[in-house]
């Protein structure tokens, strides 16, 4: 991320896929202007919206639109509180309109762990959400976790809570947008297996590249004290787990504080480095500032977006 | 112009600050605040958490920052033990004030390399407070934001500047930009590298609000 330009202008388009999606602009514009072309002409598509604009000054998830009419070839001007665009700043989390907290209805023991949501959640595969005030699972909450998305109201989370004492009940969920700034980042380690070599998961897509020198802070709670301040060189397996190149057959199960352990400090993996010819995976500032183009403003699938954002005195 | 230049450099330098913040937010392992009662992980910031960073940096052989303070025959004042330098947000200041053994700075026996953003320190730790330190909202296990204190020994992380890109000042007048000769422009630029230098000597302490 760069130095907030005084002004500027940028353009760019998009085919949409129908979800709300972020863009990266370098800065929060003044006045962004966005044009559905697909839609342009159409009369056959009652509500769609045609052209939108967003001026800096009003509130974050609004926009000025123009909306087809009924299926009439007239079109329809408002302004949309909801749906709209918002701005971010990915190094000022005060900025973010957060989503809202949705309900949970329960956590299971199992491995993953199911998540069911009061209502229909809307994530994706690959979302990070964050759990808090779960009731019988408080050692869980606070924890960002990658999701995978199995049903409307369901998905799974790389935590393995067969050893937990009972199903989490209540709380709520928070999708957490957009993740970014330095990577590759510590990560939180919700279990490391006692196997040649072990293998640690992570609550989050960790992010890392085979090679990687990670260090290993494990709270004497979560029982494998023997991984404890280990710097290790990883080999990564998926997304969410990597293998270490030690033998943990021997060392303590690793296993998560209980619910009346709270408070504590989690595992974590810390990079410290690498061990390759050339950087491959050098810290690096993945942070942006932008809009994100709410349900209203996104398109739906197979449209062609075109939008133009300018900053500073015009 | 002289205005805006003292702007530009107010605003390159707040940047820096907060790519370091932000680095260091993303890579530093932390420590959970335990020792207070608001029933949250973390919980608020107690003399014990303050100890546990302290003992965690001593025993990685961390190097304290600046030398100690000696006492002095003045009223009011105490010693300062040498430190390890501690920043964290301005909303985190009345529950430092509240932690056993604070040490206002003006309580200090001499001024001299005090900074204007410190606010005091707690044994072998001295806090440095700013108004966009480090935050996470909603990052607690109840929902509060979550506050973390960066505590740092010598030479734990570094900003490397890059050649010929320390930071430059350019100002282009109206008459090279535009065909009317109606716009000037001035901005500045830098490029840096920013990177903890060893782990084990810089962490976050995390906490929430009492």
């Amino acid at each position: 991320m760069d130095l907030t330009p005084i002004s500027g202008i940028r353009k760019g388009s998009f085919i949409s896929t129908g979800a709300s999606l972020t863009l990266d602009l370098l800065y929060i514009p003044d006045w962004f202007v966005w044009r559905n072309i697909t839609q342009m002409s159409s009369v056959a598509n009652p509500g769609v919206v045609k052209k939108a604009e967003w001026f800096s000054g009003m509130a974050d998830a609004s926009a000025l639109i123009v909306k087809n009419t009924a299926g009439l070839a007239t079109d329809e001007s408002s302004i949309i509180l909801t749906g709209g665009f918002t701005q971010f700043d990915q190094s000022v989390p005060q900025t973010f309109a957060f989503q809202a907290l949705a309900a949970v209805a329960s956590v299971t023991q199992a491995n993953p762990a199911v998540v069911t949501s009061a209502a229909a959640h809307g994530l994706t595969t690959g979302d990070i959400v964050r759990l808090t005030n779960i009731a019988n699972m408080a050692q869980i909450n606070g924890i960002d976790f990658s999701v995978t998305v199995t049903g409307a109201t369901t998905f799974t989370i790389p935590l393995n809570a067969t050893g937990f004492a009972a199903a989490g009940a209540g709380g709520f969920l928070q999708k957490q947008f957009p993740p970014g700034l330095f990577q590759p980042k510590r990560r939180i380690i919700t279990s490391i297996t006692q196997a040649n070599p072990g293998v640690v998961t992570t609550s989050t897509e960790h992010g890392y590249s085979s090679l990687d020198i990670e260090r290993l802070y494990i709270p004497s709670g979560f029982g494998m004290t023997q991984a404890n301040l280990l710097q290790v060189q990883i080999t990564v397996l998926t997304s969410t787990t990597f293998s270490i190149g030690v033998d943990t057959t021997a060392f303590t199960a690793f296993a998560f504080p209980t619910s009346a352990s709270v408070p504590f400090t989690f595992a974590q993996s810390v990079p410290v480095g690498e061990n390759t010819l050339s950087l491959a995976d050098p810290m690096r500032n993945t942070g942006i500032r932008g809009l994100i183009l709410g349900s209203s403003v996104a398109g739906s699938l197979g449209d062609v977006i075109q939008w133009v954002a300018f900053k500073g005195t015009v | 112009m002289n205005e805006t230049v003292i702007r530009l450099g107010v605003s390159l330098r707040q940047t820096e600050d907060e790519l370091t913040r932000d680095m260091l937010n993303s890579t530093a392992s932390f420590i959970n605040c335990v020792g207070g009662a608001n029933g949250d992980n973390p919980t608020e910031l107690t003399r014990s958490d303050v100890d546990t960073a302290i003992r965690t940096l001593v025993n990685a052989n961390a190097y304290t920052i600046s030398d100690m303070i000696e006492g002095e025959d003045r009223f009011g004042t105490a010693p300062v033990r040498d430190a390890f330098f501690s920043m964290m947000s301005s909303q985190v200041i009345s529950d430092l004030e509240q932690v056993s053994g604070f040490i206002a700075k003006a309580q200090y026996p001499a001024q001299m390399n005090v900074l204007r953003s410190e606010w005091g320190s707690v044994s072998n730790l001295r806090f440095l407070t700013s108004s966009i330190g480090a935050t996470i909202p909603g990052g607690s296990a109840l929902g509060a934001t979550v506050f973390p204190i960066f505590c740092a020994g010598m030479e734990s992380y570094a900003a490397v500047e890059q050649d010929g890109y320390s930071a430059q000042f350019i100002y282009r007048p109206q008459i090279y930009s535009g065909p009317l000769a109606l716009n000037a422009s001035a901005g500045v630029k830098f490029a840096a590298g920013y990177n903890v230098m060893n782990d084990a000597w810089i962490l976050a302490l995390r906490c929430t609000l009492s």
